[in-house]
């Protein structure tokens, strides 16, 4: 995108702004955000297609009389009519004592991040890079099963340049842009015309000079992953630990744990954290971070979707829920101020949502976590996990069962159980962490007393 | 639209394909009392895609001026010949295709936004509180609901030149029932592609009385024993499995990948009770959610067979799939905004209705269970699925008995086809809110009759 798009977007929200409030808003904010994308596209492991897009989204959040009114559009040449539909809706909607838009706060200054060298990564250097890897992945072979080779079905790399300012009737003003890189890659391993399960990786930096080696580790990993799923023998039943890795730990835990976190679920009575402030809710040593303007070596944009500064937040400290995540309507609810955690883009109303996340590294090798009598390793989750109850069930795929000294891959094994009696149940966390797309950092993690069935 | 998109194409070489494609989304949310959620958005654009020296090439904008469209048009070529040369394996001469041409337009849209956003506001506020006051064991109730107005313009440099106008309203009921900290969720929903009257002739407020009284009653509930049951699938469940399990495995482009449908054709897959079909026109029930006239390429979307009295008989295509399996295109090439582009994707994937009728196939099972209401679900390339279920009640004795909690099914979807034994005349669409997610996310259906079959089930303390 061309240099000066901040200025531009701050330009339009503030015609926005004005004419929101022209048009019989006592309040309002505007989003507006400017994208422009890259992207080679590969299927079956070769060349797919090449696309380009281009586009500004505006989104306008107004108040009247508290109550709210939003209209989001890809073409923002008519803010007049524009505002006047959002204020429609805010007519027509019943009003909320806590509504508004928050007071602004100062936001660090952090300069535009664009590395000068993603310049260079054009349609061809992302087609041969692609082809690279995708020779990579077709060429890896598991020992164990030689005869077994990875199907890719899709593979994308792209340039991502986006940027977005945030304008608001109580004096907000913020913009910022960003650029990234990334890869993504799906496919399973086959042996004999029979595939196995399916998989997914990848991974997204911010230079060029980053990608090549940030992706081959990524679909290494994939093609691992594939493999290890083949020649799977069936497993045993008991109840006992699970390890989880890193990869895995969203699926299984956080996905469910965060939305538990957020504010607006503990309002909403959904919350299984809710009233427990203070209370042990998981195994000691266990720690969960949301990371703020981002982790370390990985800044994001510094602001949130209402142009609050993001702040770092530790949730669990040591097993003790210590904090949950506000935007400026659940901060309003319970008389506190956002903590930065309005997730969204021009698009869509802001929402409760962390942006990066980091759990806490452990005393245990990975090797020590493994060193049981008896688990299961759980390379992939495959089920339901209920998250107001925290009742989970599904099935491991392509996953490992450690038994009397050895490892060995197993099929069809389900694991069932409670998340949250789970997380009180934490017995090992590996030293070791992993880095997900710079936004997540986590261990792996044993849980004990799950109920663990071959088919 | 069409005469514009014919206007840029002119003088175009090779194969060019213009999509204009215009979404207003309209969506109101009412939780516990407050109102979440009450927007508009609307979003346009052209994509723009070519095949130049045997490889794609796909731009989109936003601008709907000539020169942008000229524009995008450069760009897709420009990418496709950057990268041609790097391609192991040319795009084939797409086959010769029944094209739509002419308007297309579906029911609805007028009985739509001839309501005010007053009336959809009120109508949620109302079933969320009408929810709210069914019991005092609710921590939490929600009701949303959703529509989305599609047009569309498609024409290509081969002959496709068509358009089309659609709705899809959509609701949704959320009830949380909380006892000694213990808390249970189930929703309703339903979604359709039809106007106001297609979800609203139905009561609503019996959606949120199934929800809540659901959620309360599985308070109580016990787990079901784990292992292979005998059980009558509802088609809300049905519609899950012949979608997640089987249709996915179908998608041409993913058979080519080694899916476990790949070189299967003529294989019996299925017990010869089960015929399986896609299909962009609503089949034996009105309103299907991912009904379209045509596709994103221009192909007529009429119906598919995957199955046929048990043997698996067709896989499901765009043009360039076809093209390389030599088959026919099936019109279920689909994106959902113009900056996407088209996948392939299920529109209505369903089984064919049969002859029992629903009371004698519960009858027939002396020890099992009725499933119904997909709380959510997953499979595999391998055909093998994991689905959870919100509703689940014994049957014993052919007698429909208490509510179970936590059950999940587990099979392989081929395998389980190979037990049905009964299929019920009455049939439903049941999938029809929210997305099939394949990189993009789409509106689909699927459904079908009552089977019945034998698959695992586990229970959430299994083992």
């Amino acid at each position: 995108m061309k240099d000066g798009i901040e200025e531009e977007l701050l330009v339009l929200a503030e015609r926005a702004v004005q004419a929101a409030l022209a048009a019989g808003a006592q309040q309002a904010e505007a989003c507006a955000g400017g994208e422009r994308e890259l992207k080679v596209g590969f299927q079956r492991g070769d060349l797919g297609s090449v696309s380009t897009s281009r586009e500004t989204t505006l989104g306008l959040r107004v108040y009247v009389d508290g109550r709210l009114g939003f209209v989001t559009t890809n073409r923002g040449q008519d803010l007049g009519a524009l505002a006047a539909e959002a204020v429609a809706i805010a007519r027509c909607s019943p009003p909320d004592d806590f509504n508004g838009l928050p007071d602004p706060q100062p936001v660090p200054s952090l300069a535009a991040l664009v590395s000068p060298d993603l310049a260079e990564l054009g349609p061809e250097t992302l087609a041969r890079l692609g082809g690279e890897l995708a020779a990579m992945v077709a060429a890896t072979r598991d020992p164990r099963c030689p005869g077994a080779q990875v199907a890719v079905d899709t593979m994308d790399l792209s340039v991502h340049d986006s940027a977005r300012a945030v304008v608001s009737s109580t004096g907000v003003r913020q913009a910022h842009r960003s650029a990234s890189a990334s890869g993504g890659i799906f496919g399973m391993a086959i042996e004999d015309g029979q595939p196995g399960s399916f998989s997914y990786d990848g991974d997204a930096v911010r230079s060029a000079a980053e990608l090549p080696e940030a992706l081959d580790r990524s679909f290494r990993r994939f093609a691992g992953k594939c493999l290890g799923a083949m020649g799977a023998g069936r497993g045993e039943s008991f109840r006992g630990p699970i390890i989880v890795p890193a990869e895995v730990l969203s699926d299984l835990l956080l996905d469910a744990m965060l939305r538990g976190l957020c504010a607006d679920t503990v309002r909403q009575g959904t919350s299984p954290f809710a009233g427990r402030l203070g209370e042990r809710i998981a195994g000691p040593g266990f720690s969960l971070v949301e990371g703020g303007a981002g982790l370390a070596g990985h800044p994001i944009t510094p602001f949130d979707r209402e142009g609050m500064p993001r702040q770092r937040r530790a949730l669990v400290q040591d097993g003790v829920l210590s904090a949950f995540l506000y935007d400026g309507y659940e901060a309003r609810c319970v008389g506190g101020r956002s903590s930065g955690h309005a997730a969204g883009g021009a698009g869509s109303l802001p929402k409760v949502a962390p942006s990066c996340l980091e759990v806490g590294a452990g005393h245990l090798s990975l090797a020590q976590l493994e060193d049981v009598p008896r688990a299961v390793v759980v390379t992939r989750f495959s089920g339901s996990i209920e998250g107001s109850s925290g009742n989970f069930s599904g099935v491991v795929k392509g996953g490992f069962l450690i038994s009397g000294g050895e490892r060995r891959p197993v099929m069809e094994t389900t694991i069932a159980g409670n998340l949250w009696e789970a997380l009180r149940a934490i017995s090992g966390i590996s030293q070791e962490r992993e880095s997900f797309y710079g936004m997540r950092l986590f261990p792996a993690v044993r849980f004990e007393d799950i109920s663990i069935s071959a088919a | 639209m069409r005469d514009f998109l014919k206007d840029a194409l002119a003088g175009v070489d090779g194969f060019a394909e213009l999509r204009w494609h215009a979404k207003t989304f309209r969506d109101v949310q009412v939780n516990n009392g407050r109102l979440d959620s009450s927007t508009v958005r609307r979003r346009d654009g052209i994509a723009v895609r070519v095949l130049h020296q045997g490889t794609w090439g796909f731009a989109s904008t936003s601008d709907l001026s000539l020169a942008a469209v000229r524009q995008a048009l450069d760009e897709a070529r420009a990418g496709a010949r950057a990268t041609a040369s790097l391609r192991s394996e040319r795009v084939p001469d797409l086959p010769a295709v029944a094209f739509g041409r002419g308007e297309f337009d579906q029911p609805g849209v007028a009985e739509v936004l001839a309501r005010s956003m007053d009336e959809r506001v009120a109508m949620v506020v109302d079933l969320e509180a009408f929810a709210r006051a069914q019991s005092r064991q609710l921590s939490s109730t929600r009701a949303m609901y959703r529509e989305i107005i599609e047009e569309k313009a498609i024409v290509t440099s081969d002959g496709a030149d068509c358009a089309f106008r659609l709705v899809r309203p959509e609701l949704y009921v959320f009830a949380t029932a909380q006892r000694d900290g213990q808390l249970q969720t189930v929703s309703q929903s339903m979604g359709a592609t039809g106007g106001w009257s297609c979800v609203f002739d139905r009561d609503p407020r019996a959606m949120a009385i199934r929800a809540v009284h659901t959620a309360v009653d599985l308070l109580s509930a016990p787990a079901p024993e784990g292992g292979k049951a005998v059980v009558v699938m509802a088609p809300s469940i049905v519609g899950l499995l012949v979608h997640e399990a089987i249709g996915h495995t179908v998608e041409a482009d993913f058979v080519q990948a080694g899916s476990a449908a790949r070189g299967r054709l003529g294989e019996q897959v299925a017990s010869e009770k089960v015929t399986l079909c896609d299909s962009g026109v609503s089949e034996h029930a009105p309103w299907a959610g991912g009904t379209i006239p045509v596709d994103d390429e221009g192909v007529l979307a009429g119906r598919t067979e995957i199955i046929r009295q048990g043997k698996l008989v067709g896989y499901l295509h765009n043009r360039e799939s076809a093209a390389r399996m030599g088959m026919t295109p099936t019109g279920n090439a689909r994106a959902w905004e113009y900056s996407d582009e088209p996948l392939i994707r299920m529109r209505n994937t369903y089984i064919e209705p049969g002859q029992e009728s629903v009371d004698e196939l519960i009858a027939g099972v002396k020890d099992g269970y009725l499933v119904d209401g997909p709380r959510n679900g997953q499979a595999d390339a391998t055909a093998e699925f994991m689905f959870g279920v919100s509703c689940a009640r014994r049957i014993r004795d052919g007698k429909v008995g208490e509510l179970v909690r936590g059950v999940t099914l587990t099979g392989n979807a081929f395998e389980v086809l190979r037990t049905v034994d009964g299929v019920s005349s009455e049939f439903q669409w049941d999938l029809g809110s929210g997305h099939c997610g394949k990189g993009q996310p789409m509106k689909v259906d699927a459904g079908g009759p009552f089977i019945r079959c034998r698959v695992m089930l586990a229970g959430e303390q299994a083992a």
